[in-house]
């Protein structure tokens, strides 16, 4: 379809399409609202360009956000926050210690083992960053992790809070792309595991070099058995979550709906949970969700408009002039999320770059489910890469530790994230394996 | 004096309050649509309506509570390289600009609001006037003019006392 409108027609943009894009970069770097300066940025191309109705962003503010899945991205926050609130959280985390205790650098382990646990039920890298974080770094520090480093490595097994299932940053790519979440959150299960392998393998590594914790505990099946009894309710959520989504008995929706119902009975029987707690946590839930919607729904019209200009189209042909060797363009766009990942959150990135990059990616032959993968894996790694990634933000701000101090042991999780990157990019199998 | 109290109350409170019953809508219908089609294998079509509409009450009314605690993402490079006084009218500017998209999404948002009601459309489930649901988007967007015209008055007040601004605050502490 793409090769169609490929057949070299002379593609060109004037004033009234950079005008517009200058004017927004301008508001963007005074710091202005991204929703805002993306609103006003649509708003002024559909006017000046004349290709479609202005009158496109009011419809959109209803009908760019009323979809199903999309339902899924507060609940998928409110359930992660219920678990931290009856304190099953913990539970997680104990399970995840006697699992994996035993290892040389058992707590590390352990530690990263519970943000992929946590991550299982909540949507949310930042909100796994801020659970996790708040519960362990005081350990791993007196087990002898420098606090820095501890930081680090939280924030960077955090960062699967969107690269495993459920994940909000899949739901919405699927919105913007048109593809199921289902699909994506089994495409996605492979790709989140290895890169919360990767975080571990990498703490491992660096412990024996630096010798920051010897565990001395061995496996202990009693104890493993009597720890996973006493968490069987707290381990029943992901069960419902990801087995409801994978059996498919659940949209990813219905799933969310019915853990936040089980974790608040759950609360309530045992007495963790009380009427006082809602009004806050359903606020911080909306909160975020109203910092999503609006980036959503201003960003439609935009793509729209930029699918109008062809832009797209032009930005495929300007870059397949210059190279058609598909590793050098994986590399380009590799580097293009990478850096957009290290300036900007990751809602308003999936919206303007999925639409702009998935054309490029179908050019060199690449699945888009294959591509939604790549993308969404690439941006993770911005989540830990100084200066603006938004887990060195949450968990500094939990533990009060300088973004600066975390950031100097955040490289070397970088850069074993970014070698998983290229594997996924390069072996397409891994992302379509269990679809 | 009766006033204020509630006046106060509905400013700390007031998306709060709204918050609890859409949320308790959306949680139990599709709760209950599930248990429905797993126990007695009927489904409706109206409750993936009811879900849908608060949904989007529920984002509005949030996106007005962040605006409330500076919640909203935005790139703060440029913020780090200036003074509290300077901050001040940064986020000023950035205020009014949001404000004067907010004003142009109600009167957008309101033309397909009173079209609704001119040709008396109804959802496809519920058989509901459809205006009662795109009342959402002006509704949440005058909340967040509100907000914004508070916001711009404490950061002005600051300005000229010489406050240090309020920054936001976290939206994971």
């Amino acid at each position: 379809m793409y090769q169609m409108y490929m057949q070299q027609q002379e593609l060109s943009l004037g004033w009234e399409f950079f005008v517009p894009l200058i004017g927004m970069v301008i508001l963007i770097l005074l710091a202005v609202r991204i929703w805002t300066v993306i609103g006003l940025g649509s708003l002024v191309m559909l006017y000046t360009t004349g290709v479609l109705p202005p009158t496109l962003l009011g419809e959109a503010l209803f009908d760019g956000v009323d979809h199903f899945a999309l339902i899924a991205v507060p609940l998928f926050i409110l359930t992660g926050d219920v678990l931290v609130r009856t304190g099953l959280s913990i539970k997680l985390l104990e399970v995840a210690e006697a699992t994996m205790g035993w290892q040389k650098a058992g707590l590390g382990t352990s530690t990263v083992l519970g943000c992929g646990f946590f991550a299982c039920i909540s949507g949310s890298d930042a909100a796994d960053a801020a659970a996790i974080s708040r519960i362990t770094i005081d350990r791993l520090v007196e087990k002898g992790y420098p606090k820095g480093y501890a930081c680090a490595m939280v924030a960077a097994g955090a960062c699967t809070g969107i690269l495993i299932p459920p994940s909000i940053a899949y739901i919405i790519i699927g919105l913007v792309l048109g593809i199921s979440a289902s699909t994506l959150f089994k495409a996605a299960a492979i790709p989140g595991v290895m890169i919360l392998a990767s975080v571990m393998i990498t703490n491992t590594i660096i412990n024996r070099f630096r010798k920051y914790e010897v565990s001395d505990i061995g496996f202990n099946f009693n104890h493993w058995a009597k720890t996973v009894y006493s968490a069987r309710w707290a381990l029943l959520i992901p069960f419902i979550i990801l087995g409801g989504i994978y059996s498919g008995i659940f949209t990813p929706t219905e799933s969310a709906a019915v853990a936040v119902m089980t974790t608040i009975i759950i609360g309530f029987f045992q007495g963790t949970l009380s009427l006082k707690d809602f009004p806050e946590m359903l606020e911080t839930s909306a909160k975020v969700n109203g910092v999503i919607v609006p980036i959503i729904a201003m960003s439609l019209p935009l793509a729209q408009t930029l699918a109008s200009l062809q832009v797209p189209q032009y930005f495929v042909q300007s870059i397949t002039e210059a190279t058609a060797n598909p590793y050098l363009i994986i590399l380009l766009m590799l580097t293009i999320l990478m850096v957009a990942g290290c300036i900007m959150e990751t809602t308003p990135n999936i919206v303007i770059l999925a639409p702009l990059l998935l054309p490029l990616a179908l050019e060199i032959g690449m699945n888009e489910i294959h591509f939604c993968i790549f993308m969404i894996t690439a941006l993770g790694i911005g989540f830990i890469t100084p200066p603006l990634g938004l887990n060195l933000f949450v968990v500094s701000g939990v533990t009060g530790t300088s973004v600066l101090a975390i950031s100097r042991h955040a490289v070397y999780f970088v850069l074993t994230m970014l070698v998983i990157v290229l594997i996924l990019a390069f072996v397409p199998a891994l992302s379509l394996w269990l679809i | 004096m009766r006033l204020k109290r509630v006046l106060q109350l509905i400013d700390e409170n007031g998306e709060r309050y709204l918050l609890l019953p859409l949320y308790a809508m959306i949680v139990s219908t599709i709760f209950l649509e599930v248990v429905r089609r797993s126990v007695f294998s009927y489904s409706s079509i109206w409750a993936e309506e009811i879900a849908r509409y608060a949904f989007i009450y529920v984002a509005y009314i949030g996106a007005s509570a962040a605006i409330k605690e500076r919640a909203h993402i935005r790139i703060d490079l440029i913020l780090h390289l200036f003074s509290s006084r300077t901050k001040a009218l940064v986020f000023i500017f950035g205020d009014i600009i949001t404000l004067i998209l907010a004003a142009l999404a109600i009167y957008m948002s309101m033309e397909s609001v009173l079209t609704s009601l001119h040709f008396g459309s109804v959802t496809h489930g519920l058989r509901v006037s459809q205006a009662w649901f795109l009342a959402a988007v002006p509704l949440g967007f005058s909340m967040m003019v509100f907000r914004l015209l508070q916001s711009i008055k404490r950061d002005w007040s600051d300005f000229r006392a010489g406050r240090p601004v309020f920054e936001g605050n976290k939206l994971f502490d």
